[in-house]
């Protein structure tokens, strides 16, 4: 690690596409600054792409504003990523995966951000927490391969 | 994102450059349904100059893919490559659609 660089970064948004992208933008300069390889640099864009949006799009029954919470935090090893939203109850890990075998005309078109991101991260924890839901993911910095 | 399209032969070549995701990807589908508008229904879609695909940007090539396909045309890949070609792997597109190595590979099956 270099001395002085921030190994961890706190970012709150607001619940539309706008501040996603604002938010996805302060996460790429700050991951800039480490020296992260291709797979897990594009491991960890998906899951903020996929969780945030999925977060924005389904987890709220009003149209209210809420605010979801996002922590990055490097070690050597690993890149944790931990979402935090007041939605309604949503486990990803759970959530059952896309039936991959189904021929292209009767594919849903989507269903297919989570299972990307299940596989393409080490490990998923879900929890609800005080009304609510706290997520966490864990990229592998160094191997290219799923545990 | 950059969407380029070329005609050459009955087919359709589409080079997508950059990024595919949320904000992009409407952009593809919208520019893919003016060329089978005017009538081009045999796609080749080249992602070699493509950084990055989030699920939002399968969507909206599934979607392209069924528009084809109800118009009796159709879509092929060329030059997936490293992540891309992961992405497509892990989402079973790489099952689900013929994929060439190269564009001249992908000619040759038109």
């Amino acid at each position: 690690m270099h001395d002085g660089v921030p190994l961890c970064l706190d970012v709150t948004l607001s619940n539309d596409f706008e501040d996603m992208a604002r938010c996805v933008a302060q996460a790429d300069s700050f991951l800039a600054k480490h020296d992260l390889a291709p797979r897990p640099l594009y491991a960890v864009r998906l899951t903020l792409d996929e969780i945030l949006s999925n977060i924005i799009l389904y987890a709220y029954l009003d149209k209210e504003p809420h605010e979801i919470k996002l922590r990055i935090t490097l070690s050597d090893r690993d890149v944790r990523l931990t979402f935090e939203d007041d939605g309604k109850p949503f486990d990803p890990v759970a959530a059952p995966a896309p039936d991959l075998s189904v021929p292209m005309e009767d594919r849903p078109v989507g269903g297919l951000g989570i299972h990307m991101v299940r596989d393409m991260t080490k490990t998923m924890r879900y929890r609800r927490d005080n009304h609510c839901n706290v997520l966490d993911v864990w990229v592998e910095r160094g191997a290219t391969e799923k545990e | 994102m950059e969407f380029e399209s070329q005609k050459q032969g009955n087919s359709t070549v589409i080079k997508v450059t950059g990024r595919m995701d949320a904000v992009t990807a409407p952009e593809f589908e919208e520019k893919s349904g003016e060329i089978m508008e005017a009538g081009n229904t045999d796609f080749i879609v080249d992602f070699g100059s493509l950084e990055y695909i989030s699920s939002a940007g399968l969507r909206s090539v599934l979607s392209v893919a069924k528009k084809l396909k109800a118009k009796q045309g159709g879509i092929r890949f060329c030059n997936l490559d490293g992540m891309v070609q992961e992405v497509f792997s892990v989402s079973g597109f790489s099952s689900m659609f013929p994929i060439f190595d190269t564009l001249e590979d992908a000619l040759a099956e038109g």
